[in-house]
C-alpha cells in the first residue's frame, strides 16, 4: 500500500502544479461567536473550555477566554459559578452531576451569550462474559491479543452510543491494540474508531438488542492476577460526534484532497458542544 | 420520382392469409452497406410508419391491397420512395444513397423520428457529424465533451472527464459500446474520454425512463453504437493533432458480406520525452495513452449477421533509470479492455434476436522493478487493481402489429473485483521472499430479465411500460429487485406532444472514488450485506414540439429523482489515508440523494447553419447521517444554473465555421468560515469552524470556443484542417480552492487551469 500512497501522492502532486494562476476571492461574512466545549459525567467534576471564534481571514488568534461568567443550572436551577483555571486553561465546578437530571449552561462574555443543555444518559446495561489471551490473525498477520467478550443491553428505541475503555489498574496503562479488521462488527462498522485509547460505536448493528460483543486488544501488559477496570460508556450523541471529529482532526494533514470534518454543535448563540456521558465500571482480575 | 430511387431491394414474398400484410427488413448505407440506426419508414396510403433498431432492422404491418407507396429516409441520404406489391408480405433489403434530397422532390416525412414521436423522456441522439460540430480542446472530437453541452448533464470540474447527470454521481451513467459497459473512459485524466470518434456512428443518452433492457446504473445510459466499416470499398484516414494521432482503415473482407473496420489513436509526445531522455544515458521517461478499436461483421444472410468487436485502450506511464550496476524502472498503467461477439437473427414473423457474449475489464497496475549487480540485488513488486465482467444477453424483439412491439431479453453478469493486490519479490543474494499482499477478490453474480413493450393505443396515446428483474448475488447475500418503468406519450397536435415517465432502478456496484473526480485509482466495488445496493427512481416529464416543418424542435423537461443507499467518505477521511480491505466501515452509508429541475433544449437541425441552446435549472442535495452533523447539504456537483450555446454555419464549400459558449454557475465547496483554538485537558489545537458543507460557491464557469474547418477534395481523398481557439477570450474558470496563511492571515486562492489555447489538426481522408 506504501507504493500505492505514493503514486496517488504523485497524482495529486501533478493535479497540483497543473495549476497556472491563483485568485483571491473573498470570504463569506462571519461574525465571532462564543465557542463552549463541554462534557459532563455523574460522579465527576465538571469542567468547561471557552473561546471566542474569529473570522477564517483574522490575523488575531484568541488562545482562550478566562473571564466569562459560566453558569451550571440543574433543572434549571443554578447549582454553581465556575472559575477559571490557568493550568487547564478550563473553567471548573466542584459541582457533581447525577445521572437522571438535565443540566444548562449559560457563558456570557462581553456582548455575547451562549447556552445549551444536556441530560445525563443512563449507564450502560452491560456485563463482563469472558476474558481469554487468543492468537488473533488481522490483516494477514498473527496477533496475541485479549479477547474480551461483553454482552450489551441496548435500549430500544432510540439510537446509542457507546464506548469502551480497559485500565490495568496494577500496572497503571490502558490496553490498546493494533488490530483493525479482527473486532466486533459493532465496531468495524464505525471504521475502528479509537480515540484517548478507547474505541466508539454505536448501536447501529445490534439497535434495541442484547448484544455480545467481541474487542480484541493486542500489544498488551497483561499478568495473571493484574486489577483491570472495563468501563463501558454511554455517550449524548454530540458528546460522541465530538470524539469522532476529534479522532478524524489528529488524522487531519491538508485541507485538499480530504472531505472536511464538521464540528458537531449543539450551542445556542455561539458554537460547540455541552453533552454528557456515563460510565459503567466492571473491575476483575486477569485470571 | 424513379429518378432518386437509388435504393436497391431484394424481395421474398409470403403468402400472408390476414387482411395485413408485414413489411420487415434492414435498412443499409448503399456506399458502404452499413446498417442506419434509426432510419424512417413511412407507408403513404395507410400512414403507418416504423423506426430502424439497432441493427437497422424494422417491421411494419400495413392493409393489404394492389399497391403500396413505401417512403425510406435517414438525416444526410436521399430519401428513397418505392412502389410495390401490396398483396403479399415483404422482406426487404434497402440501401440509401449519402446526399441531400433533390429540390423537385416533395417528401413529407422526417429524416429523423422527430421529438416529439419518440415516446421516451429524457433520451437525446447523436451521429458522429454532430459530435465532430463542437468545439472542444485541441481540436479534438470528443464524445463526452459534446454530451456534456446537453441539457442536465453536467462535465465536473474542467480537466476532469466523466458526467454528471440530473444530480447523479460520477459512478451513476452507463457507458455502453455496442451493448457492453466500459468502466473508466477518459484517458489523459480526462481531458479526451476513450471514445474514438472515428468508430462511432449513432449514440443515445437517456437521462430518465430508461427502456427496461438498461439496468445497474441510477442516473444515466450512454448507449454507443460502433461503425460496421465499409462493405464495398477500402477507405481510411489518418490525423495528426495535438493531443492524439489517429489511423482509421475500413473496408470489405468478402464483397457485401463481411467488413471491418480498425481505428487506432495514440497520444505521441512521448516519444520526444523518451528520445530525450534516453539520449541523457541515464534512462527515459514517457507518458501516452492509446486505444484501438475494431470490429468485424460478417452477413451470412438477409436474416443473420454477426459481429466481433474489440476495445483495447491504456494509459501508460514509465520511468527507468540506468546507473553502472544498477537499473530501475517504473510502469503505471490504467484502461479497459472489451471482447463481445453479437449474433444478430430476424424471423419470418416480425421476430428479432440480439444475444451478445462479452468480456470486459478495467484495471489499474503499478510494476516496480530494480536489479543491482554488485551485491546482487533484485526487487519486483507489483499492485493491480480492477473490475473484470463476463456478460452474456439475449434481447428479442416482436413486432406483433404496428400498435404493439414486444421486447424481452435475459442477462447474465460474473463480477470479478480485485480492489488491490500487491505482489512483492526480492533476491538478496541467496535469500528469495515472494509475497502476494492483500490478495482480496470479491465475485458477485447479476441475473437479470426483462420484459417490455412499445404500444400505440391510440393515434395520439402511446406507452412503453416495462419492467426489470435483478437477482444480485455476492458471498451469500442475495438482493432481488424489481424495477417498474413506464414512459407515456401524448400527442397534442400535428407536431407536439406532452410525456411523462416514471422508473425505478438498482445499481450493485459502487465506486470508491476521490472526491468524486473519476481517477485511476478509484476503486470499484460490489454491493454487500453492509454496503447494499444504491437505488433510485425519478418521476419526469416534458413539452415537446417540432416547429418550421422540422428544421427546429424544442423540448422542455422536468424531473424529480430520489436516490438511496448512497455512499461518502467518512468526514476526515482522505483518499490518502483510504484502505480498501476496510473499505465497508470507512464509507458513510445509507446516504439519500434528492435532485429536481427543468431542462431546455431548442435545435436547429437543418440549413446552413445549425446548432443547440441548452439550458437547466437544477438543484441536488445530499443527506447522510453523520455528515454535516446530519442535516442535509448540496451534491458536490450542484448546479443551479447552466447554459450552452453551440452554432455550427457553413460559410462556404468546404468551409464551416462553429463556435460554442458554455456558462455554469460555480459548483459548492465546503470553505470554513473561522477558527478557534482549543484545549481541553490533554491538546491544544485549531478547529476550523465549518458551518455548513459545501457552503460557498465557486464562481462562474464560462468560456468561448471556436473553430474552424477547411475541408478540400484532392485527387484521392480530402483533406480536411481544423483551426480552434479553446476559452477565446481567457476566462480564469476555477478548478479548486485553497486556504494560504499570508502576514494579513489567512487568505483563500483560486486555481485554475486552462488558459486560450489555440489547436491545430490535420487529417487526410482516402
Amino acid at each position: 500500500m506504501t507504493l500505492l500512497r505514493k503514486i496517488k501522492f504523485l497524482f495529486f502532486i501533478f493535479f497540483l502544479i497543473s495549476c497556472v494562476k491563483t485568485v483571491k476571492i473573498d470570504l463569506p461574512p462571519y461574525e465571532s461567536e462564543l465557542f463552549v466545549l463541554g462534557i459532563i459525567q455523574p460522579d465527576s467534576l465538571v469542567h468547561i473550555f471557552v473561546n471566542k471564534t474569529v473570522p477564517l481571514d483574522d490575523p488575531q488568534s484568541v488562545e482562550y477566554v478566562d473571564n466569562a461568567l459560566v453558569i451550571l443550572e440543574e433543572n434549571n436551577t443554578e447549582v454553581d459559578t465556575l472559575t477559571f483555571d490557568m493550568r487547564t486553561r478550563n473553567y471548573w465546578s466542584d459541582y457533581r452531576p447525577v445521572e437522571g437530571k438535565t443540566y444548562q449552561l449559560q457563558v456570557l462574555f462581553q456582548d455575547m451569550r451562549a447556552t445549551g443543555q444536556t441530560d445525563i444518559p443512563a449507564a450502560p446495561d452491560a456485563e463482563l462474559r469472558s476474558l481469554t489471551i487468543k492468537n488473533v490473525m488481522s490483516e494477514e498477520a498473527l496477533y496475541e491479543a485479549l479477547e474480551v467478550k461483553l454482552l450489551i443491553k441496548d435500549e430500544p428505541g432510540k439510537e446509542n452510543f457507546y464506548a469502551l475503555k480497559i485500565h490495568n489498574i496494577t500496572r497503571n496503562e490502558n490496553l490498546i491494540t493494533e488490530l483493525t479488521v479482527a473486532n466486533d462488527p459493532a465496531i468495524r462498522n464505525e471504521g475502528d474508531f479509537r480515540y484517548d485509547d478507547e474505541y466508539f460505536f454505536n448501536d447501529v448493528v445490534f439497535d434495541g438488542q442484547s448484544y455480545e460483543l467481541v474487542s480484541y486488544f493486542s500489544n498488551v501488559n497483561l499478568h495473571h492476577g493484574d486489577s483491570l477496570s472495563i468501563q463501558v460508556f454511554s455517550l449524548n450523541r454530540e458528546a460522541y460526534l465530538w470524539k469522532r471529529f476529534r479522532k478524524n482532526r489528529s488524522n487531519y494533514n491538508d485541507f485538499l484532497g480530504q472531505e472536511p470534518d464538521f464540528m458537531p454543535d449543539n450551542i445556542n448563540g455561539g458554537i460547540g458542544i455541552f453533552s454528557a456521558k456515563n460510565v459503567l465500571e466492571i473491575k476483575t482480575v486477569f485470571p | 420520382m424513379k429518378k432518386i430511387l437509388s435504393l436497391f431491394f431484394l424481395l421474398f414474398s409470403f403468402i400472408s392469409v390476414s387482411q395485413e400484410i408485414r413489411i420487415s427488413g434492414t435498412v443499409y448505407d448503399k456506399e458502404t452497406r452499413e446498417k442506419l440506426i434509426g432510419a424512417q419508414i413511412y407507408e403513404f396510403y395507410s400512414g403507418k410508419g416504423a423506426v430502424t433498431n439497432e441493427f437497422g432492422y424494422f417491421s411494419l404491418k400495413i392493409p393489404r391491397r394492389d399497391t403500396i407507396k413505401l417512403g425510406v429516409s435517414y438525416l444526410g441520404y436521399r430519401t428513397g420512395i418505392l412502389y410495390l406489391s401490396g398483396h403479399y408480405s415483404l422482406e426487404l433489403t434497402i440501401e440509401l444513397t449519402p446526399g441531400e434530397d433533390l429540390e423537385q422532390v416533395t417528401i413529407s416525412i422526417n429524416k429523423q423520428k422527430p421529438v416529439e414521436k419518440d415516446v421516451e423522456v429524457g433520451k437525446i441522439t447523436m451521429k458522429a457529424p454532430q459530435i465532430e460540430n463542437v468545439p472542444v480542446i485541441f481540436s479534438e472530437p470528443d464524445l463526452i465533451k459534446a454530451i456534456q453541452k446537453l441539457p442536465g448533464v453536467q462535465g465536473g470540474i474542467e480537466g476532469t472527464g466523466g458526467m454528471f447527470v440530473r444530480g447523479g454521481s460520477i459512478d451513476q451513467n452507463l457507458f455502453l459500446l455496442d451493448d457492453v459497459p466500459l468502466y473508466y473512459v477518459n484517458h489523459l485524466g480526462g481531458f479526451i474520454s476513450v471514445f474514438n470518434t472515428d468508430a462511432i456512428s449513432n449514440v443515445t443518452l437517456y437521462k430518465a425512463g430508461f427502456p427496461a433492457r438498461y439496468g445497474n446504473r441510477l442516473s444515466s445510459v450512454l448507449d454507443i453504437r460502433t461503425r460496421d466499416g465499409h462493405k464495398k470499398e477500402y477507405h481510411g484516414s489518418f490525423m495528426l493533432g495535438i493531443l492524439s494521432w489517429k489511423f482509421n482503415l475500413e473496408g470489405p473482407l468478402v464483397k457485401d458480406k463481411t467488413s471491418f473496420i480498425l481505428s487506432v489513436r495514440r497520444f505521441p509526445y512521448d516519444l520526444l520525452t523518451r528520445l530525450l531522455t534516453i539520449s541523457s544515458g541515464e534512462g527515459s521517461m514517457g507518458y501516452t495513452f492509446y486505444d484501438l478499436n475494431a470490429k468485424i461483421n460478417h452477413q451470412f444472410s438477409d436474416r443473420d449477421q454477426i459481429y466481433l468487436s474489440w476495445y483495447y485502450g491504456d494509459d501508460a506511464y514509465s520511468v527507468s533509470y540506468n546507473e553502472p550496476g544498477i537499473k530501475e524502472k517504473t510502469r503505471i498503467a490504467w484502461g479497459n479492455h472489451l471482447i463481445s461477439f453479437k449474433w444478430a437473427h430476424s424471423f419470418y414473423n416480425g421476430i428479432f434476436m440480439n444475444n451478445t457474449l462479452a468480456y470486459t475489464r478495467y484495471r489499474f497496475g503499478i510494476t516496480y522493478k530494480e536489479e543491482e549487480q554488485n551485491p546482487s540485488y533484485k526487487t519486483h513488486i507489483g499492485y493491480y487493481s480492477g473490475i473484470m465482467d463476463y456478460r452474456f444477453r439475449s434481447d428479442w424483439e416482436y413486432h406483433i402489429n404496428n400498435q404493439v412491439t414486444i421486447k424481452g431479453g435475459i442477462g447474465y453478469v460474473n463480477h470479478t473485483f480485485k480492489p488491490g493486490i500487491t505482489n512483492f519479490y526480492e533476491k538478496d543474494g541467496g535469500t528469495e521472499r515472494d509475497t502476494v499482499i492483500g490478495k482480496y477478490i470479491f465475485h458477485s453474480h447479476d441475473l437479470h430479465g426483462f420484459l417490455s413493450g412499445d404500444m400505440q393505443l391510440t393515434s395520439r396515446l402511446a406507452i412503453q411500460p416495462g419492467v426489470r428483474i435483478n437477482y444480485y448475488l455476492t458471498g451469500k447475500k442475495a438482493f432481488p429487485s424489481f424495477e417498474p418503468r413506464i414512459n407515456v406519450r401524448y400527442l397534442t397536435g400535428e407536431q407536439a406532444s406532452v410525456k411523462i415517465s416514471y422508473m425505478r432502478v438498482n445499481q450493485n456496484i459502487h465506486l470508491l472514488t476521490s472526491g468524486g473526480l473519476g481517477t485511476p485509482v478509484d476503486l470499484w466495488m460490489p454491493a454487500t450485506a453492509m454496503v447494499p445496493p444504491s437505488a433510485g427512481w425519478q418521476v419526469s416529464a416534458g413539452y415537446y414540439r417540432s416547429l418550421m416543418d422540422g428544421s427546429y424542435d424544442f423540448s422542455l423537461e422536468t424531473y424529480y429523482k430520489e436516490l438511496t443507499n448512497q455512499i461518502d467518505y467518512k468526514p476526515g477521511t482522505s483518499f490518502f489515508s483510504f484502505s480498501f480491505n476496510n473499505w465497508e466501515y470507512l464509507v458513510e452509508k445509507n446516504g439519500f440523494g434528492q435532485s429536481y429541475g427543468v431542462e431546455f433544449l431548442l435545435r436547429k437541425k437543418r440549413g446552413r447553419a445549425t446548432g443547440s441552446l441548452a439550458y437547466s435549472w437544477a438543484k441536488s442535495i445530499r443527506h447522510f447521517r453523520f455528515i454535516n452533523n446530519g442535516k442535509p447539504y448540496p451534491f458536490r456537483y450542484d448546479r443551479r444554473h447552466s447554459l450552452d450555446l453551440t452554432i455550427a454555419y457553413q460559410v462556404k464549400k468546404g468551409m464551416d465555421f462553429s463556435v460554442a459558449w458554455t456558462f455554469g454557475s460555480g459548483y459548492p465547496f465546503s470553505l470554513p468560515v473561522g477558527r478557534v483554538d482549543v484545549s481541553d485537558q490533554r491538546y491544544a489545537y485549531t478547529v476550523y469552524i465549518y458551518k455548513e458543507k459545501n457552503n460557498f460557491r465557486m464562481r462562474p464557469y464560462h468560456r468561448l470556443d471556436v473553430n474552424l474547418r477547411f475541408t478540400k477534395k484532392k485527387t484521392k481523398g480530402t483533406r480536411i484542417i481544423n483551426l480552434g481557439i479553446y476559452n477565446l477570450y481567457n476566462r480564469q474558470n476555477p478548478v479548486f480552492y485553497d486556504l494560504a496563511w499570508t502576514e494579513d492571515g489567512i487568505k483563500i486562492l483560486q486555481y485554475s487551469l486552462f488558459p486560450i489555447i489555440p489547436s491545430i489538426s490535420y487529417m487526410y481522408k482516402f
